[in-house]
């Protein structure tokens, strides 16, 4: 049982009569960095949502480590969420805070409620976000308001937030996707060095191939709601790559 | 269709001139009467009460100042809770939205007389009155900023495990308080000139000077009245659109 893989099986969601995830089934070994390919609107947002369930899936199974994660209820629901972390193309972070306290929340589950809604951190906590923050390359940007933040230097602080959360699972949806090839490097070795050095589960939904060819261990295409590929990269060849692409609308 | 919509426009309008008695030949004889009252304004005079004028005058910006303050301070949770995305459950909210709108739609001037009687005299009756009118409308801003605030940062925080008290620090709260501060400090303008009339109907402030110096044809002291209620208002109207857009600069 406690073999440590997430594994998804027939996942189902809708929205209002379209089907958006139809029956997906797949596993992922524990350290693995998987890819998800396929074109806008065939689920993959939907999907990595479903894991961390900020949308309910329908139907389906979504286990972890022995843990089944659609049962969870209230502050079991939390703590996965909290060992699950996830980035964002849009980065989702408080963006009129600073670089500092947005790394700070990602203790959020690990601390008291109270003293966190008044900003009052534990010394070691801002110690230890600094020193993230400072491993990313943006210890001098630690105190400025996140908005004023490059894309990149964004995604970074939302990397610092994920490892001070300590996540086991790292779920990112499309992190790169509004980043220049610089930041794409930047940001993409980030995650592989997360996946290598700390043994997180990474799955990431990207827009690039090239990208999913370069950086993960094992790539897995979408289309249409259902999972059309589940290969090595380098068996992603030129008619695989139609066959995820081709045969919507 | 559209023409009766128009045929009855145009008689209710007959109907308002005739019974407002609107004719210009009434005009005339007031318009004379203005000239006479406009040459004994000048020069204004506080008539030796000039201190007394100031001090009812601090009492006005008090009484608005303070009604901001509780009304701001009431409708910040008030307006939390009104919205879906603190709070998706209508069955309290609907309840809660119309009494905002039924308090709202009663005048500042009707609540202070309904005051008055309730509480006496005086300016406390006043910062009831306009907190009642404020404390629905700014409940209601609030709640329209916190609609309309963006869900990133609120998933950016439920990602990371927050519990919904959290979310509303962290993923609503600092998108929306520079408005609701904004919001405030507007309607502390609109309160300063409201609370100049509230002592019409006893409510406190320098309203209460006004009337007396109108009813005894105190016109050099109405006039010094009228230029200190306008120094003060100007004075706080600056004031607060120099805080509104610092606020904007620094969000």
């Amino acid at each position: 049982m406690a073999h440590r893989a997430l594994t998804i099986d027939g996942l189902r969601k809708a929205y209002g009569g379209k089907t958006v995830l139809d029956g997906v089934s797949f596993e992922v070994p524990a350290g693995q960095m998987v890819g998800i390919v396929g074109r806008s609107g065939a689920g993959k947002s939907t999907l990595l949502r479903c894991i961390n369930r900020l949308v309910e899936a329908d139907a389906g199974a979504i286990g972890w480590d022995g843990l089944d994660v659609r049962a969870l209820q209230g502050g079991a629901l939390l703590d996965w969420r909290a060992r699950c972390g996830m980035i964002f193309q849009q980065f989702q972070l408080v963006d009129r805070m600073d670089a500092l306290t947005n790394v700070l929340l990602g203790s959020v589950r690990r601390r008291r409620t109270l003293p966190l809604l008044f900003r009052v951190f534990p010394a070691a906590d801002r110690a230890k976000a600094l020193e993230l923050l400072q491993q990313l390359d943006l210890g001098p940007q630690a105190g400025q308001t996140v908005k004023t933040l490059s894309g990149g230097q964004q995604q970074r602080v939302a990397i610092a937030k994920v490892l001070m959360q300590g996540v086991e699972v790292l779920l990112a949806d499309e992190p790169v996707s509004s980043l220049d090839p610089e930041n794409t490097r930047i940001v993409m070795d980030q995650l592989r060095h997360l996946q290598r050095t700390g043994g997180v589960t990474v799955l990431c939904n990207l827009h690039n191939l090239e990208v999913a060819r370069s950086y993960c261990d094992r790539v897995l295409g979408l289309s249409q709601g259902r999972l059309v590929f589940d290969g090595s990269p380098q068996e992603l060849t030129a008619g695989r790559e139609e066959s995820i692409y081709a045969g919507a609308r | 269709m559209n023409r009766l919509l128009w045929l009855a426009f145009a008689a209710f309008s007959a109907y308002a001139f005739w019974a407002v008695d609107l004719w210009p030949g009434r005009i005339w004889p007031g318009l004379g009467k203005l000239a006479r009252i406009s040459a004994e304004l000048v020069p204004p005079d506080a008539g030796g009460q000039f201190l007394t004028l100031v001090f009812s005058l601090l009492e006005t910006l008090g009484i608005a100042l303070a009604a901001t303050v509780m009304a701001a301070v009431l409708a910040f949770p008030l307006g939390l809770l009104g919205s879906a995305k603190v709070l998706p459950n209508w069955l309290w909210r609907w309840p809660l939205r119309r009494g905002m709108d039924l308090s709202r739609s009663i005048d500042a001037l009707l609540w202070a007389l309904l005051f008055v009687n309730a509480v006496g005299l005086g300016p406390f009756a006043g910062v009831m009155a306009l907190m009642m009118v404020d404390l629905s409308t700014l409940a209601k801003l609030f709640s329209e900023a916190v609609d309309h605030s963006s869900p990133g940062p609120v998933e950016g925080v439920l990602a990371a495990g927050g519990n919904r008290w959290e979310v509303v620090r962290f993923g609503i709260l600092p998108q929306v308080l520079p408005a609701f501060a904004a919001q405030a400090l507007y309607y502390l303008e609109s309160n300063v000139r409201h609370a100049t009339i509230l002592g019409v109907v006893g409510a406190g402030g320098i309203g209460m000077h006004l009337t007396d110096q109108l009813r005894v044809n105190e016109w050099q002291q109405v006039s010094m009245t009228i230029l200190l209620i306008l120094a003060s208002v100007t004075a706080v109207d600056r004031l607060s659109r120099w805080a509104r857009s610092e606020l904007e600069r620094g969000s």
